[in-house]
């Protein structure tokens, strides 16, 4: 029984990524006016749907699972810790270090669960998806580069790379909310007044996200080697 | 025929194959059966009682034989395993798996894949019995640490297993909470038969009540026999455990009794005693008084007339207190959970500053202290969970952090003088998480005393530590106030209060009611009090511990 | 929120009919561009959050009203197309097409927002892992486990740093100090977390956690009520996809403003879309008068 499941599953992830994806890009832009929130809240849902299904064929065990959610909940909470600082949000350092850790797949989910979960403390919207999947790319890419050997366990390399995911890929994915929302149609000058104006509050952003890649990434993955040994924890997360 | 069968169990971890941690060990609990298992922290109970469910069981070199019910416990399936053999461990935070009440009573049901019939009468079976039904559909982060590990129970219990394992289950519990729990406990194997084996270290609750209890001494079983015969044993053997058992029995034994019943409990402490003095007059029904010096030196600290609220319109937590510290002296604070004792420790820290009264440092008033000063050379607060200190890879380092800014050869200096003083030297190279209960207080007690505090406050130092730990614990406070330093302690412990502080006051809805020796305060108090003084109150006028029941008895000829 | 107060008859229903409805009423205020849809969106929203809110709601409305005027009126400035020009901005036309762009774009966003502040208030967190724990059980239990971390992970931060302050170590007000205390917090905060990880790992497996199949506890059933407004949900739903599948809503704002004609028969579609969003606000409606004539009656 337990492995009928497996491939059922994985095959629906693959359908649902190669196939309705591309399908949904051409299909939704045919249901007339303008339909691109829509569209790509329909891309994100399915990427997500993917990933959680992903997650589920593989049984996670006990310990992967606990220490995926210490994480996601220590990315939410880790505001706490900045009380005397505010605005300064080590959240997607969390989730890139945990990519890094367990690779894309357990980056891209703590990443979703983190943004979903940040929004019942501060409010439900229509940038709950895409919060969900900004924060899962700037996980799935962390994990994606470490596992290909682009991005080491250097300080420098870990600050660059925190600093501009943000800027360049995980901020840019978070103000397109606004622009489908708020402008309703895309024009290349609706488009360069929300990124130019997101500009200031991505580089704050990154520069959190830079530090905390800077004091923390190292401690961190000390401390997740730790348990492997003490423990002989996560051994599958590898 | 028995549930449990270990046959010469023997078990190395791989860190150190040569040092087995359990030798040999053979046990067989029988159906029904409540048994507690007794030993020092670090003699191998955990690691025991680990052995009895695979999914728990350390990595290590194992022989022997384990047998579960007839069978060897590996040809038992983990799903059988998960259900039959219950399992409560020590914290009762990090045990819990989700954020509602009725989900954690459901999580084994659902996991071992059990049907929504069954699951909704096992879970509304467990509710009523266990009295949560008040707080069913609450999350768990609003419960009280005793609900907790409550609910832990009833957790396991929802699976209805045949034995129930518990390791240490009270040790973070306030006596009270832990009273509670292992009624809990002795009721569960009164009228459901389920098989109990319990390791504890708070034995008056346990051993009146349970069939028979074991020792365990550096990874052997030594004894396992009847509660009464295990204590005459262990007095008879010389062993220093005998110090963990109940002070009825510990006073029992001092008074020079040899044979007989040995009283467990505190009614049967007090017939003996009444049986001991009958019909004999008493010369001399009290011990001598040390008389309260009157000092010319100001105190340590003075509150005059404190008051505080954590907002403007709720209720006032603290409530006009008054207190007086002698210089040199071991104040200890008692009272229940939710006094306020936590935060009239917060409140001479600054961080819960009174809007009323007078709050006097070294006759200086708190205000008039700069920031930093006030925690350099003067103030220090020992937190409940001394993890709640450590922030290092070694306590080493943990200790150096305290030392910023000073010449590296006076910092590595000042930490051996500090580790000597608290018996850290050996252990200086290790991970503070991998300290146990005990060695951890005495690493974050260096590094608090590293700031060299005149006046050192502690919140709750003895939660969860054993009796030597204790004993332990209080020679270093003995020796930081024979230095000239001061130590306010807020506490459950009323044995450890009485038998080590020099001053004890009762904390209760905000404010100090009584302060006192501690000889004068329990003698007065007749429910909040130690166990030797509930047994002799009757017969001596101001005996507190075990020791003076017998110097007494001694003092009388009896 | 403890089951037995849910907020109003709507969220007392069963949790994946609330859901079901959430999402199709969300799908089709963004997916519908046709003013009559969005003004029956927008207004179906703000009586049923009224309803939930009762006085405190009218604040939400202000606000609202205040963000729809500024994005209607900032749309004209980034979109110049549109065959009409009211006034020439920075040598730019404003156009009144632009302008209905933006109101359009405006009250959908505002629609879109009041379902979602409904959506907080009626699908508590247990809820939605209810629906989800039997049908996808590892992610249900990693958001149970998440949401009972948070506030674990909130109340640990603060003893930490409340515990360094007390020896001293709190450091200096310098923004570089306050840094490297909140990062030391952080770290310390992580090894205690992690610990206290591996104990509830223990504790999952012990419960038997991963040894094979699992149920969900479901502590909902569906009764008659909440499969006939299930169907009402569906069958109003479809038809208000045929309708689109047919342009019933066909609604161009650019270049110029070319709605579908809504008479006759096409208000049938309408006022099916009416009557599936106010379904939670009828329900409520009907229970508090239900409520009021019993307690008349004592």
């Amino acid at each position: 029984m337990k492995k009928a499941k497996l491939p059922r599953r994985s095959w629906l992830t693959l359908i649902l990524l190669f196939l309705l994806i591309p399908a949904a890009l051409i299909f939704c832009p045919r249901l007339g006016g303008q339909v691109w929130y829509f569209t790509s809240l329909l891309i994100i849902a399915l990427t997500l749907c993917a990933f959680f299904l992903v997650f589920e064929a593989r049984r996670p065990q006990a310990r992967e699972l606990v220490v995926l959610a210490m994480l996601s909940a220590l990315a939410v909470a880790s505001r706490a810790a900045f009380a005397a600082i505010p605005h300064f949000k080590p959240m997607t350092a969390i989730i890139m270090i945990t990519g890094i850790a367990f690779g894309p797949e357990a980056g891209f989910l703590t990443g979703a669960v983190s943004g979903f979960v940040s929004n019942f403390l501060f409010g439900q919207g229509p940038w709950t998806p895409w919060q969900m999947f900004a924060y899962g790319v700037g996980g799935f890419l962390a994990g994606l580069l470490s596992r290909l050997g682009v991005l080491k366990r250097n300080r420098l390399l870990l600050t660059l790379f925190g600093f501009f995911m943000v800027l360049l890929i995980v901020g840019p994915l978070l103000d397109p909310c606004a622009l489908f929302t708020m402008t309703g149609e895309i024009t290349a000058a609706s488009a360069r007044a929300v990124y130019l104006s997101g500009i200031p509050v991505n580089l704050i952003h990154g520069t959190a996200a830079g530090l905390t890649m800077l004091l923390f990434a190292n401690p961190l993955l000390d401390k997740l080697d730790r348990l492997r040994v003490k423990y002989g924890m996560l051994e599958g997360g590898q | 025929m028995a549930l449990f069968e270990i046959e010469h169990l023997t078990f190395a971890y791989p860190t150190a194959p040569d040092a087995p941690c359990l030798k040999d060990v053979s046990l067989a609990l029988a159906a029904g059966e409540y048994l507690a298992l007794c030993g020092k922290s670090g003699s191998g109970k955990t690691t025991f009682l680990r052995q009895l469910k695979t999914v728990l069981t350390p990595h290590g070199r194992k022989s022997g034989i384990i047998r579960f019910d007839g069978r060897t416990l590996e040809n038992v399936d983990a799903r059988e395993q998960a259900g039959r053999i219950g399992y409560v461990m020590q914290d009762p935070d990090s045990q819990i798996v989700t954020d509602k009440v009725w989900h954690e009573l459901a999580f084994g049901l659902e996991s071992l894949g059990c049907d929504q019939r069954t699951m909704r009468l096992r879970v509304a079976e467990m509710a009523s019995y266990f009295g949560i039904q008040d707080w069913f559909h609450r999350d768990v982060a609003e419960l009280s640490g005793g609900q907790k590990q409550l609910l832990n129970l009833a957790s396991v219990m929802a699976m209805q297993p045949d034995v129930l394992i518990l390791d240490e289950p009270t040790s973070q519990l306030d006596p009270i909470a832990a009273a509670d729990f292992l009624n809990t406990i002795a009721r569960l194997n009164r009228e459901l038969g389920t098989t109990i084996l319990l390791s504890e270290h708070r034995l008056e609750n346990v051993l009146p009540v349970c069939d028979r209890a074991a020792v365990m001494e550096e990874g052997r079983i030594t004894i396992a026999d009847s509660p009464r015969n295990t204590v005459a044993a262990l007095h008879a053997a010389g062993s220093d455990l005998f110090a963990a058992m109940p002070a009825p029995a510990r006073a029992y034994y001092a008074a020079g009794e040899t044979g007989g019943a040995v009283p467990l409990t505190v009614r049967d402490g007090r017939t003996w005693l009444t049986q001991k003095t009958a019909e004999k007059t008493l010369t001399d029904p009290a011990l001598p008084e040390r008389e309260l010096s009157e000092s010319s030196e100001p105190p340590a600290l003075e509150l005059k007339e404190l008051w505080f609220r954590y907002e403007k319109n709720a209720p006032d937590v603290l409530r006009d207190v008054n207190l007086q510290v002698p210089k040199g002296s071991l104040f200890a604070i008692l009272g229940g959970n939710g006094a306020g004792k936590s935060t009239l420790l917060k409140a001479v820290c600054g961080i819960c500053p009174p809007y009323r009264g007078k709050l006097l440092l070294d006759d200086v008033p708190l205000k008039k202290w700069k920031g930093k000063d006030l925690f350099r050379g003067n103030l220090a607060l020992l937190p409940q969970d001394p993890k709640n200190l450590f922030v290092k890879k070694t306590v080493r380092e943990e200790l150096a952090e305290m030392l910023e800014g000073a010449p590296k050869a006076e910092q590595s200096a000042e930490i051996e003088r500090i580790a000597a003083q608290c018996d850290l030297t050996h252990l200086l190279d290790s991970h503070p998480y991998d300290l146990s209960g005990g060695e951890q207080q005495r690493a974050a007690l260096g590094k608090v005393l590293l700031t060299r505090p005149k006046l050192l406050l502690l919140d709750e130092p003895t939660k969860g530590l054993d009796c030597f730990f204790k004993a332990e614990f209080a020679n270093l406070l003995k020796q930081f106030t024979a230095q000239g330093g001061t130590a306010v302690l807020v506490s459950h412990d009323v044995e450890f209060c009485a038998r080590y502080a020099d001053l004890v006051g009762l904390f209760f809805d905000g404010r100090l009611t009584t302060v006192n020796t501690p000889r004068r305060f329990f003698a007065d108090n007749s429910f909040y009090t130690t166990a030797a003084n509930r047994m002799s109150r009757h017969i001596f006028r101001n005996a507190v511990t075990a020791e003076d029941v017998a110097e007494l008895c001694r003092r009388n000829g009896l | 929120m403890a089951r037995g107060q849910h907020p109003d008859a709507f969220a007392a229903l069963h949790p994946a009919l609330n859901l079901i409805f959430f999402l199709a009423v969300l799908v089709w205020t963004v997916l519908l561009r046709h003013p009559a849809y969005t003004l029956v969106s927008l207004l179906a929203g703000a009586l049923y959050y009224r309803a939930l809110l009762s006085r405190r709601a009218w604040r939400t409305f202000g606000a609202l009203l205040i963000l729809m005027l500024a994005l209607t009126a900032l749309n004209p400035l980034f979109n110049t197309r549109g065959a009409h020009p009211l006034l020439t901005l920075l040598g730019r036309p404003y156009t009144l097409e632009s302008l209905c762009y933006g109101a359009s774009a405006a009250g959908m966003f505002a629609a879109a927002l009041l379902w979602f502040f409904c959506y907080g208030q009626v699908v508590t967190e247990d809820k939605l892992t209810a629906v989800l724990g039997r049908h996808l059980p590892a992610l249900s239990l990693l958001l149970v486990m998440v949401l009972r971390l948070v506030p674990a992970v909130g109340r640990r931060a603060r003893q930490l740093s409340g515990a360094r302050r007390c020896v001293g170590l709190s450091g200096s007000d310098k923004l570089s100090a306050r840094i490297g205390a909140g990062m030391t917090t952080l770290s310390a905060l992580s090894s205690a977390m992690l610990e206290g990880s591996v104990i509830t790992a223990d504790s999952m497996r012990a419960r038997g956690y991963g040894t094979g199949a699992v149920t969900s506890y479901q502590d909902t059933a569906w009764h008659r009520k909440d499969r006939l407004l299930l169907w009402a949900v569906l069958l109003l739903t479809l038809c208000t996809a045929v309708n689109f599948a047919f342009g019933g809503m066909r609604a161009d704002f650019l270049p110029t403003l070319d709605f579908a004609p809504i008479l006759g028969l096409r208000l049938i579609p309408l006022a099916g879309y009416a009557l599936l969003l106010l379904i939670p606000a009828a329900l409520h409606l009907w229970e508090e008068l239900k409520w009021h004539s019993l307690k008349s009656n004592i």
